[in-house]
């Protein structure tokens, strides 16, 4: 059920009426929801609302029984199991394929022919999500920073549908609080969560649907046929894609969270307006970036040890978060290119070479540079091989005519990163002067919104980029 | 790690009215169903798309006439000028309505300009007068169009045009009528060859002009398939077109393999009876070691690749590539191309 579709629309209405109705029953309310957020996320495929439900159990026993021991070392024996079986479930269903035959692979280059099974594994949706919120949770209650929840509120917690499949990575800390917290139906930030919504909507069945047809889809595949300015085009299409996608996604998510009374963590702060690579993770994907940084690059040491340290901590945060996003050697090295270049970018902050006034003209070069070190990322990122690769930066020196570059093109590219440096100050004002409407003129808004996202969008749904994921 | 902490968040601006919600149900609630009317010819053609069903029964009855009141009440009209200023042609519901008159959707040959058979010999082709290509179809030429497109221009003797419809095929032509586009395309593009691909979406009810439909897997179905299938390379042939059918591959349900064998024997059994179309067969090249479906196979270096989408059924790139070279492999044969 995708968030664009009348399904999912008829499917809100019924489930944020009964939010609001079963409020002041608490219990009804968590019961209503984990059926609504199962039914949503068995619409995709049935069978793996057993995973979910499994998922669920696995943690939640593995969180009382730590919170219950008060010995360190089975605390710690029960937290190793759940990590295990955890990455153990996501290594199966995602990177099975991968490891089997890129060990296969490699071990026929040695004339040695391995006898391992291939088995056809569906990827289910939102899995590295899901398991990451699932692993927040006991890790946090591993260290004391919270207490088991009961199973009906982690249940909740784990299967919330706004973000079940594409994030944010909310963690249960941020989460089950919420669900005791006395939220008042008379003041429900509407205007809020309708501009995400809207907002989210245009930026995904507009800007990036559109894009990828236009552009982006076509150089990727066909790099040899477009000149160098429709390859250039088309890689900053897709930076524009993978935004518009993703944080419309997010959006989304984070809008109908609000019209049901909850608040989500941010996941995108405005990304190309970086001025380094570190400010980029500040400002993409944020929540799996904070989570990467407190249960993988601290614990692996963080930057406290010696310089040499830092950087094989970063080196190895950012290949593992590489992988997460997706099971293939590109996005391996995708998250090694980034991990490099924050570690160059640590070193000269480290040895004095990344000073000097902070002007203007440097400012622009630094968000210059980092966007397009960040736009070569996203070739590896998007293209299906390394060889693919080459031949996209191959393109970039054979300038020709670039009949592709259309003004609509040129107009979504430059209007997805360009809205980036629209202050948010003017934003807000402009949400807040919406709030202020009545609800007619509000409701025409919206139905009008509604008429121009299916006249402007292309035809048919696109799933979300992060679904794959 | 490079996150510390999170931007101001804008959506919590204190200055921002709130509302109560009940009111937020009723926005909701009514903007959805006045965007309902503003979009009933859109919707009301998604609806009649689908396949036959409860579901298509349902969405059909309902958006009728939600479209009939949107076009009386005039609410319609602004849709249709947007897509009247991006240019798109997109029906209307008294056109998406099933025509009562002569079917011309499913026997374009009849309504062909008499032709005399062109001559059985291919003209040469060169880098200077290149040989137009245009690679047509369902979803399976998504991923494997573009490739066909990459491996062929890389010769300098072709010149390619790649165009697909998700969820088309010859069985619904009240959604998109391929035998009126390819006649189009002939007369617009005029391309030496046609690579059709068809059939992903066809092992479903056909629609009939008169708005009846032909169940699926009946004597009724294979006949009116089989007819619409020879009056496709009927009408290209006889304009003097060559044509490669694609057929499909082998796929991971065995309720869809008994599907695609069906479609596949009557695509090669009715090109075998035009001169000028040749049928591609794709099942065995994605076929396991055991000869059933396999989603990883050797590429051309011998390492095991993906080659097929988690549905079982589409190519990913290094699949559409396999199935890319195979062929262009015979079509460069035919018309005397080098491979590099």
């Amino acid at each position: 059920m995708l968030f664009p579709t009348i399904q999912f629309a008829i499917f809100f209405v019924v489930v944020l009426t009964a939010n609001w109705l079963l409020l002041p029953h608490r219990r009804q309310w968590k019961l209503f929801m984990l059926g609504a957020s199962w039914f949503f996320y068995g619409s995709w495929d049935w069978r793996f609302l057993f995973l979910l439900i499994g998922s669920t159990v696995l943690n939640q026993v593995a969180a009382v029984l730590m919170g219950r021991s008060r010995d360190q070392r089975s605390r710690r024996l029960v937290l190793g199991g759940a990590v295990a079986a955890n990455l153990g479930i996501i290594a199966w269903f995602k990177y099975y394929g991968f490891f089997v035959t890129s060990a296969i692979n490699f071990f026929r280059t040695f004339g040695i022919d391995l006898p391992l099974p291939l088995l056809e594994i569906t990827l289910p949706v939102g899995i590295s999500f899901f398991t990451f919120q699932a692993l927040s949770y006991v890790i946090d209650v591993y260290r004391q920073k919270e207490e088991p929840a009961p199973l009906l509120d982690f249940a909740v917690y784990l299967a919330f549908f706004p973000q079940l499949v594409a994030g944010p990575i909310v963690r249960s800390t941020e989460f089950i609080p919420q669900l005791y917290t006395r939220k008042d139906p008379r003041r429900v930030d509407a205007a809020g969560g309708f501009a995400l919504i809207v907002g989210g909507l245009f930026k995904k069945v507009v800007v990036a649907n559109t894009l990828a047809g236009a552009i982006v889809d076509p150089v990727f595949a066909s790099p040899s046929q477009f000149t160098a300015l429709e390859v250039l085009v088309g890689v900053y299409g897709y930076a524009v894609q993978i935004y518009a996608d993703f944080s419309g996604y997010t959006d989304i998510a984070i809008g109908a969270a609000t019209l049901m009374g909850f608040t989500f963590p941010d996941n995108f702060n405005n990304p190309y307006t970086a001025l380094s690579i570190q400010d980029f993770w500040r400002r993409w994907h944020m929540t799996l970036s904070r989570w990467l940084r407190d249960y993988l690059y601290i614990p692996l040491g963080g930057n406290r040890g010696t310089r040499t340290r830092t950087y094989r901590n970063l080196m190895l945060t950012m290949l593992l978060g590489g992988l997460w996003h997706g099971a293939a050697w590109t996005f391996v090295i995708w998250g090694g290119y980034h991990g490099a270049l924050l570690a160059w970018e640590r070193w000269r902050s480290e040895t004095g070479r990344a000073t000097g006034p902070d002007t203007p003209g440097r400012r622009i070069l630094a968000r210059l540079t980092t966007f397009h070190l960040v736009c070569l990322g996203w070739i590896l990122f998007r293209a299906d091989s390394m060889a693919r690769v080459g031949e996209i930066l191959s393109r970039l020196l054979d300038w020709g005519p670039a009949p592709s570059v259309t003004p609509a093109v040129l107009a979504l590219v430059v209007g997805g990163i360009g809205v980036q440096f629209i202050p948010s100050d003017f934003r807000v004002t402009l949400v807040n002067s919406f709030s202020r409407l009545r609800p007619a003129a509000m409701t025409a808004a919206l139905a009008g919104s509604l008429l121009l996202l299916d006249g402007l969008g292309p035809e048919g749904v696109a799933p979300f980029i992060y679904f794959q994921f | 790690m490079a996150v510390e902490e999170a931007p101001p968040r804008e959506r919590q601006a204190e200055e921002r009215a709130t509302i109560p919600a009940g009111i937020v149900i009723l926005v909701v609630v009514t903007s959805l169903l006045i965007g309902l009317f503003l979009n009933a010819p859109d919707i009301l053609r998604t609806a009649q798309r689908q396949e036959p069903g409860w579901e298509r029964t349902i969405g059909v009855a309902l958006m009728e006439p939600v479209a009939a009141v949107s076009h009386f009440l005039f609410l319609d009209r602004p849709r249709m000028l947007i897509d009247s200023i991006l240019g798109r042609e997109r029906p209307q519901p008294e056109a998406a309505t099933p025509p009562t008159t002569a079917p011309p959707a499913t026997t374009p040959a009849t309504t062909m300009p008499a032709t005399t058979l062109p001559s059985d010999t291919r003209r040469e082709v060169s880098a200077a007068d290149p040989l137009i290509m245009y690679i047509g179809g369902d979803s399976m030429v998504g991923q494997f169009g573009p490739m066909l497109d990459n491996r062929a221009s890389k010769t300098g003797m072709v010149e390619s045009e790649v165009v697909y419809e998700f969820e088309s095929g010859l069985s619904r032509p009240d959604f998109i009528d391929w035998p009126q586009r390819l006649v189009q395309v002939s007369e617009e593009l005029d391309p030496d060859v046609f690579v059709l691909y068809f059939g992903g979406n066809d092992a479903q009810s056909i629609y009939m002009p008169d708005g009846s439909w032909i169940e699926f897997d009946t004597p009724e179905w294979e006949e009116e398939y089989r007819r619409r299938v020879d009056d496709v390379m009927t009408l290209l042939e006889e304009r003097g077109h060559w044509v490669y059918w694609m057929g499909l591959p082998i796929v991971s349900s065995e309720t869809f393999q008994e599907r695609v064998r069906l479609m596949n024997s009557i695509y090669e059994e009715v090109a075998e009876a035009h001169p000028r179309v040749t049928f591609i067969e794709a099942w065995s090249l994605f076929e396991g070691p055991d000869g059933g479906y396999s989603e990883y196979l050797p590429d051309e270096e011998g390492n095991l690749v993906d080659m097929r989408l988690d549905d079982g059924v589409h190519y990913t790139t290094a699949g559409a590539i396999r199935l890319a070279n195979h062929t262009f492999e015979i079509i460069a044969e035919d018309w005397e191309i080098p491979l590099e």
